[in-house]
């Protein structure tokens, strides 16, 4: 495992790149793109220990932080969509200038995963996971803020004045992650659901709802052409209305993930 | 931006982590250097990326910073030679200073961490003498045992019914319409019972425990400061452990000048809301900043004193009155 800034020298990023061992490296890659907010905390360890078990299977896989996020450069103000898709290109290219890989592959989750089918449009993108995937920005802002309220509203029977931050910067604070007004416009004109266009990538739908939500969107995929392989693997502790950055390892995904690289392992 | 990742090998696994240096060159870099450990098993980075805001306002007050992960969380393995998670963990930032003094030249820390990371902290700054400040937010139950935490658990539950419920009109209409827990009422009111006749011999422990700790860290010339948010039973613990009155066991000079006591209204256990952390990363800010000036009069007291006592005496421990 290597750690390394990487990127634009103003503003450069944080990765970590697990190396296969040597006697099963291939000449792919895999790049995990993180979720957001109080996820991006839950699911630290998780895309760790998914990395170690990727790399095993022989690829070379990078774990990043986007810009203004985690161990990377810059702070609230420096988070955006647009820079964040930059991000995941440049992650990309770090991945085949390290390992000098000639296909890469895609793991996202939640908002890394509305990120990845964006990104999947590049020709050297072969396989693409999309974890529970942000197809709507307003149905994601909006989740998150009922979360805040479930979790605040316990709170509150104690600490009563619990106060927002004031800041002109901000356009609200959910689950201690503040939204500059620029990142909350940009997600809310995420809408994933009607311009979904994978038919040159084989993608994996990990679905961890309890209501099967993300199976119509496979349907509509596989119609347009799409090469999906759904997988419904419920997860119980998605959300966590306690402590909203509680650590989880989320083991059942983690193996539908690895048991979906293995079929074609390098 | 100066921020450079270092692996440290510990055991038969790695450490990974993130220094925060001052001045380009090692010449200048001033020795003293703030760690920030673990928060629970929240990784490096800390709770809403707090520990990363921390390290960089540090570094603009002129005060190198490092965090990196203990075994088993973040990005750090669990060392597999069969130790215990607390001496990993102690093994693991020793090695780490260790690394940043051959590397930097850090040759004095200060350790932060919360919750978990604050027991680590305490537990470090006990042991270790390049330790010389610790800053503790919302720290419970230290290296004491499981019988010292259902004793603080229940003391804390029977103070809730005798000092506050009792007199509040809201906890009568629960009582009185059965939504009250009567299994968690009926064990408060046989604990408080229970001590006034016998009193139970956890807390005369755990007291001599955490004092004897206390005066390894402040004998030392040490510093400490407790933060924690309003409501945080951390905050009760302490004052069952080193109440107001216990506070005079430590000579005046001591409690003044070394131990610092911080509350956080309107903050959860975590800081979640933005102002809470603000209000966090404040305190924690302007404690670092009068530090050094703290640290230097403290050991030149302990200095005077110690030329001024006879040459055959060892140095007396602090002591606490009964």
């Amino acid at each position: 495992m290597k750690q390394l800034f990487f990127g634009p020298p103003a503003l450069p990023l944080f990765g970590i790149l697990h190396y296969p061992p040597a006697e099963s490296a291939g000449g792919e890659g895999i790049v995990i793109a993180p979720p957001f907010a109080n996820e991006y905390f839950r699911s630290y360890r998780s895309n760790k220990v998914l990395a170690d078990r990727l790399a095993k299977l022989g690829y070379f896989v990078l774990r990043f932080d986007y810009s203004g996020t985690g161990d990377s450069a810059g702070d609230d103000e420096d988070m955006s969509l647009v820079r964040w898709r930059e991000d995941l290109q440049t992650s990309m290219a770090q991945l085949q200038e390290e390992a000098g890989v000639e296909r890469i592959h895609l793991v996202g989750r939640r908002i890394g995963a509305a990120l990845c089918i964006e990104a999947s449009t590049k020709p050297e993108i072969q396989r693409v996971v999309l974890w529970d995937p942000v197809l709507n920005g307003r149905d994601y802002l909006a989740e998150i803020k009922e979360d805040h309220e479930e979790f605040i509203g316990m709170y509150r029977r104690v600490h009563r004045d619990m106060k927002e931050f004031q800041s002109d910067l901000y356009r609200f604070e959910a689950l201690g992650q503040c939204f500059p007004g620029d990142l909350v416009d940009e997600i809310e004109t995420l809408d994933l659901d009607s311009a979904l266009s994978l038919s040159h990538v084989r993608a994996c739908l990990i679905d961890s709802s309890e209501d099967q939500r993300l199976q119509a969107s496979a349907q509509v995929l596989e119609k347009a052409g799409a090469h999906i392989d759904y997988r419904q693997v419920v997860d119980p502790w998605a959300k966590d209305p306690v402590n909203p950055i509680r650590v989880y390892l989320p083991n059942a995904i983690l193996r539908a993930i690895t048991d979906w690289f293995k079929v074609e392992t390098p | 931006m100066r921020e450079f990742p270092f692996t440290c090998t510990s055991g038969f696994s790695e450490v990974f982590g993130i220094v925060h240096p001052f001045q380009e060159d090692r010449e200048s870099e001033p020795d003293l250097c703030v760690i920030i450990l673990n928060s629970g098993m929240t990784h490096r980075v800390g709770p809403h990326r707090l520990a990363v805001r921390l390290a960089r306002r540090l570094v603009k007050l002129g005060i190198p910073a490092a965090r990196f992960d203990l075994s088993g969380i973040g990005n750090t393995d669990v060392r597999k030679d069969g130790e215990s998670i607390k001496l990993q963990w102690l093994s693991q930032c020793r090695e780490v200073m260790a690394l940043l003094e051959e590397d930097y030249g850090y040759k004095r820390f200060v350790l932060i961490g919360l919750c978990v990371g604050g027991q680590a902290s305490f537990g470090f700054a006990a042991r270790d003498e390049r330790v010389v400040g610790a800053i503790l937010l919302n720290t419970r139950d230290y290296e004491l045992d499981t019988n010292w935490e259902k004793y603080a658990s229940m003391e804390r539950d029977a103070r809730f019914y005798w000092r506050r419920a009792t007199f509040r009109k809201h906890s009568w209409k629960r009582f009185l319409t059965g939504k009250s827990s009567f299994k968690k009422i009926g064990m408060a009111l046989a604990f408080q019972v229970r001590e006034w006749f016998r009193p139970s011999k956890t807390l005369n422990h755990a007291k001599d425990w955490f004092s004897g700790q206390m005066s390894k860290i402040l004998d030392r010339g040490s510093c400490i400061l407790f933060l924690f948010s309003k409501g945080d039973p951390g905050w009760d613990q302490l004052r069952l452990l080193l109440g107001q009155k216990e506070l005079t066991g430590y000579s005046s000079a001591q409690v003044e000048s070394q131990v610092s006591v911080q509350i956080i209204p309107d903050a959860d256990h975590t800081f979640t809301m933005r102002h809470s952390q603000e209000g966090a990363l404040t305190l924690i800010l302007a404690w670092m900043e009068g530090f050094e000036e703290r640290f230097q009069s403290v050991r030149k007291d302990y200095h005077s004193d110690a030329d001024k006592a006879p040459q055959d005496s060892d140095p007396q421990p602090a002591k606490r009155t009964q």
